[in-house]
């Protein structure tokens, strides 16, 4: 068992990075937001989004570029997010250390039910 | 719009720091154009993203106490809405008030150099009271003097002018007749269009200026409005200028239904030595000083005398002086004003003392979370930010509730206000009134938030959280302190708001000798005929006529009546006061004069013109002291040079107005011989007023061409002269409800305070056998304690302030006990009922739930 890890993620910071990591290049505010209502059922407010992306900015587990502007009349840049390695880990030791919390308990080992 | 909604998303775009502002200004743009949102969405939206954004990327906790104290007040939403109304009374409705009164007391006159206009008036040996007139080659001398620029005359007469030759019943337009030279001695040009010239006074043109409001009203702000034709009595007035807005003629300052003015001839070419003028406003010359005018004038005056016939022996001569036309009109007005702005500054004194009341109860209900945020780390000076934050929410929403509190209560304002000082009221607000007041109050509201958060941090946080503080006895002695302050105040306005109603009240349902509800004076001006029966007989006809029209109600009078407080001619001779009335068949009737004695003067003693005659109770009680009204019925009343009357009744005295009393008056028939014109007035059965139009229309069919005819109320007549009661009345009550309201407020907060305070007294007091009703009292006296210290401290200074109020007042002592005692008494009732609420919370302790927190 590795080391007890105190730089676990919260519960908006693991959404957040699981929509960059599923989005890819793609991943940016808007589509994030869209896809963590509709798979999660979470729905982020757009400051929360921002504040989120500026901290795990700041602590290193993301980071941004600015795509070119959009092809449209007054079209604006759009800014991406993408993982970096310290986010992937944080998020790997996030997510197992659900699962090995949750070891023996029916979330890990679902009872079948007598019919 | 969508200039403007871009206009406005790129401002709200400055609410994000720098370093997202492009990030959220391309992912809004993206979502608003797949969803097809406008400029103004995205605008909000990056309002809130930046509201987000600011605390976390600049650490901007400004953003962050904003948010907390609107929270935080909405959690506690009565104390929230009570210090808003709170701030918003006493600011909008005394914004309104200031603005007002500032304009009537501290502002200059409207013209050009104010300083430098008089005006000139002639007085008897009673030095005080001037004449209406005086000599018009005084007027036309004094143009010539060396410090005199010039001199005009203005606003003595005023005629109805129409836009058609016949008018119909649409109002009519007021205008104020005026020399040539009006505008220019003022100071003041046209709006559009010419001045008055002196060709038009010379050629006896008939020329007009109207007003710029009734130019806007009446004529919807028509290009064409120069050269437009006024009638009156058939002759056309041509419109040659609008005056400026607000224009207020210097002399109809206390006649506010002016139009406009009107040119009809020169005035100061007196046509004859003995003819008189109205009072002129004259302009001095720049860098001369009223003494030295007046010097001139008084030798002018000597000098003119000279060719003047002398004075019968023993009579003084009068005399002419100059007095400053903004003390002339405003000077008697002063006390008036100083009560108004008195009672205002006393409703603002308590709001301001309410506000902190409130402020305070709340910071020092917050201890304990102050005492819990210095624990976590937080500095004192954060505490002070946030409390000042949360002030200045209260004051921001206060003030936006203010401006719809000033909107209602200038519209009210311009209803009841007097007519002299309506054209001040309404509409205009000084925004150095709205200033001095929001500083005020916002002061007063900071320094009550901040107090707890500077006491803070001498705080023992240990000590707070256990609920073991110091003496609570020193906590409330603040608000107490204010509570009297309050209270007294209170006792102020509303013993005013007392007396002032029951004087209104009073005259209200004074007997005036006859009954208005209903009554119309119709004015018949016929083309006069030479043979005086032939005149008289014409007159006779058109009361026929009306009768036609309106019923059996009409009569005639040949002169003026006694309630519009004229005096035609002597009682009888010899007699030092007294006037005589001659009236048509069932005139008293009509009036609905009350009789004492006896009877009213038949019909057929009218048409045989006979020597009878009633009298009123006061000319019994100067005629015949010892007599009873009933013991003068049947007497003969001898005049000298005419058969006597004899007495057929006596009627109640018929007042000119609430506050007029009655002169001694005889009234007798119509007599052929002894009239100049004869004027009718009718009762209406549905009480309406008669038509116009349609009883012009009856007279000209029966065979009459009537110069004019008008129809006046009478009760619209007696209702206008208790216009300045009515202010009055409604002043002092409306300041002395919100006062109260106020004071309820105040006291409800710190009862409140108080019970949260001493909930553990409370439990203590319940588990030793006190009961809830023994709890509430014990709630009610205390907090009903300095409301009655107040109500009696305030009880002596109104006592000693009623003499200021008492000038004011008819029939009504403004220092009655009784009235003063019954106010105190609705006061703390008020204020017990106030206290009740925290009381029977207080009530419900549960000893056990308290002890055990311990």
């Amino acid at each position: 068992m590795s080391p007890a890890n105190t730089s676990l993620l919260g519960e908006v910071e693991q959404l957040v990075l699981l929509s960059v990591l599923r989005l890819g290049d793609d991943a940016y505010a808007v589509p994030m937001r869209e896809l963590i209502a509709a798979e999660a059922g979470v729905s982020l407010s757009r400051g929360t989004m921002y504040v989120t992306l500026e901290r795990l900015e700041r602590k290193g587990f993301v980071t941004s570029w600015f795509s070119d502007p959009q092809a449209v009349r007054g079209g604006k840049a759009r800014r991406h997010f993408r993982l970096k390695v310290p986010g992937l880990a944080v998020l790997k030791a996030s997510q197992s250390a659900v699962v090995r919390l949750s070891r023996g308990t029916a979330l890990a080992h679902p009872v079948r039910s007598a019919r | 719009m969508r200039s403007l909604a871009r206009a406005f998303s790129a401002l709200a775009l400055r609410c994000v720091p720098r370093e997202w502002r492009d990030t959220v200004a391309g992912d809004l743009d993206d979502e608003a154009l797949r969803s097809g949102r406008s400029g103004w969405w995205i605008g909000c939206q990056a309002i809130a993203a930046g509201m987000r954004l600011r605390p976390v990327v600049n650490g901007d906790v400004m953003w962050t106490d904003l948010r907390y104290a609107v929270r935080s007040l909405l959690q506690a939403r009565w104390f929230a809405i009570g210090a808003v109304l709170t701030f918003a009374l006493g600011i909008g409705v005394n914004v309104a008030v200031f603005s007002a009164v500032d304009r009537m007391m501290f502002r200059a006159l409207p013209y050009d150099h104010p300083e430098r206009l008089v005006v000139m008036r002639e007085f008897g040996a009673q030095p005080v009271q001037a004449y209406g007139t005086l000599p018009a080659t005084y007027v036309a001398e004094a143009r010539r003097l060396d410090a005199v620029v010039d001199a005009s005359m203005s606003g003595w007469n005023s005629l109805n002018f129409t836009l058609e030759p016949e008018p119909g019943d649409d109002a009519a337009f007021s205008l104020s007749q005026a020399t040539f030279n009006t505008l220019s001695v003022l100071g003041v040009r046209p709006w559009s269009g010419r001045d008055f010239m002196e060709a038009d006074a010379r050629a006896e043109n008939r020329v007009a200026l109207i007003s710029y409001e009734v130019w806007k009203s009446r004529f919807a702000g028509r290009q064409d409005i120069l050269g437009l034709q006024l009638w009156n009595a058939r002759k056309s007035t041509v419109i040659v200028g609008v005056l400026p807005p607000q224009f207020i003629n210097a002399t109809s300052f206390l006649n506010p239904k002016s139009d406009g003015l009107y040119l009809e001839f020169d005035l100061f070419a007196p046509t004859s030595p003995r003819e008189r003028a109205v009072p002129p406003t004259v302009r001095l010359k720049p860098g001369v000083t009223i003494e030295v005018a007046q010097a001139q004038v008084e030798a002018m005056v000597s000098r003119l005398r000279q060719t003047e016939p002398a004075l019968p022996p023993g009579r003084l001569p009068s005399a002419i002086r100059l007095t400053s036309l903004d003390e002339l009109l405003f000077a008697k007005y002063n006390p008036y004003l100083w009560l108004v702005m008195s009672a205002s500054a006393l409703v603002f004194l308590v709001a301001c003392a309410n506000l902190s009341s409130l402020m305070m109860v709340r910071g020092r209900s917050r201890e304990r979370q102050f005492a819990v945020h210095l624990a976590l780390g937080a500095s004192r000076g954060r505490l002070i930010r946030r409390a000042l934050v949360e002030a200045l929410c209260l004051a921001g929403a206060g003030g936006a509730v203010a401006v719809v509190v000033l909107a209602l209560s200038g519209s009210a304002l311009a209803r009841v206000i007097p007519p002299v000082f309506s054209r001040y009221a309404a509409g205009l607000v000084d925004l150095r009134v709205v200033i001095a007041l929001a500083g005020c109050a916002v002061a007063g509201a900071v320094v009550a938030a901040i107090g707890p958060g500077l006491r803070a941090g001498r705080v023992d946080i240990i000590a707070t959280l256990q609920q073991q503080g110091g003496r609570t006895s020193s906590r409330r002695l603040g608000g107490r302190s204010l509570l009297l302050v309050e209270a007294v105040v209170c006792m102020l306005l509303v013993a005013g708001a007392a007396a002032t109603a029951r004087s209104l009240v009073g005259l209200l349902t004074v007997d005036l000798g006859y009954e208005p509800r209903a009554l119309y004076g119709i004015g018949v001006f016929l083309p006069p005929l030479k043979d005086p029966a032939a005149n008289f007989e014409q007159y006779m006809k058109v009361e026929s006529v009306l009768r036609s029209v309106l019923g059996s109600s009409v009569a005639s009078s040949s002169n003026a009546l006694p309630m519009d407080g004229s005096r035609p001619e002597q009682l009888v001779e010899g007699l030092a006061s007294g006037s005589r009335y001659r009236v048509g068949a069932g005139l008293l009737n009509t009036l609905g004069a009350r009789v004492i004695a006896g009877r009213l003067i038949r019909p057929d003693e009218v048409a045989a013109r006979a020597r009878v005659g009633v009298l009123n109770k006061s000319a019994v009680s100067l005629i015949w002291p010892d007599l009873t009204p009933q013991q003068a019925v049947g007497r003969l009343l001898e005049s000298k040079g005419e058969a006597p009357f004899e007495i057929v009744g006596v009627v109640a005295d018929m007042r000119d107005g609430p506050r007029g009393s009655g002169h001694e008056a005889l009234f007798v028939p119509l007599d052929a011989t002894k009239f100049r014109f004869v004027s009718y007035v009718a009762r209406t059965a549905d009480g309406k007023k008669p038509s116009l139009v349609a009883v012009r229309r009856q007279i000209k069919a029966a065979g009459f061409e009537p110069r004019s005819v008008s129809i006046g109320d009478f009760a619209v007549t007696q209702s206008n002269s208790l216009r300045d009661d009515r202010f009055r009345a409604a002043l002092f009550m409306t300041f002395g409800v919100i006062a109260l309201a106020l004071a309820v407020v105040g006291l409800f907060s710190v009862a409140s305070f108080e019970v949260a305070l001493r909930r553990r007294e409370m439990g203590v007091r319940v588990a030793l056998g006190a009961t809830p009703m023994a709890l509430s009292m014990l709630v009610v006296r205390e907090a009903v304690r300095p409301v009655m210290l107040g109500a009696a401290l305030g009880l002596l200074l109104a006592f000693w302030a009623g003499k200021f109020l008492q000038s004011f007042l008819t029939g009504v002592d403004a220092r009655d006990p009784g009235t003063l005692i019954i106010v105190a008494g609705v006061l703390i009732l008020t204020s017990s009922c106030a206290a009740w609420i925290p009381a029977r919370r207080a009530a419900r302790t549960d000893p056990a739930t308290v002890l055990r927190a311990d």
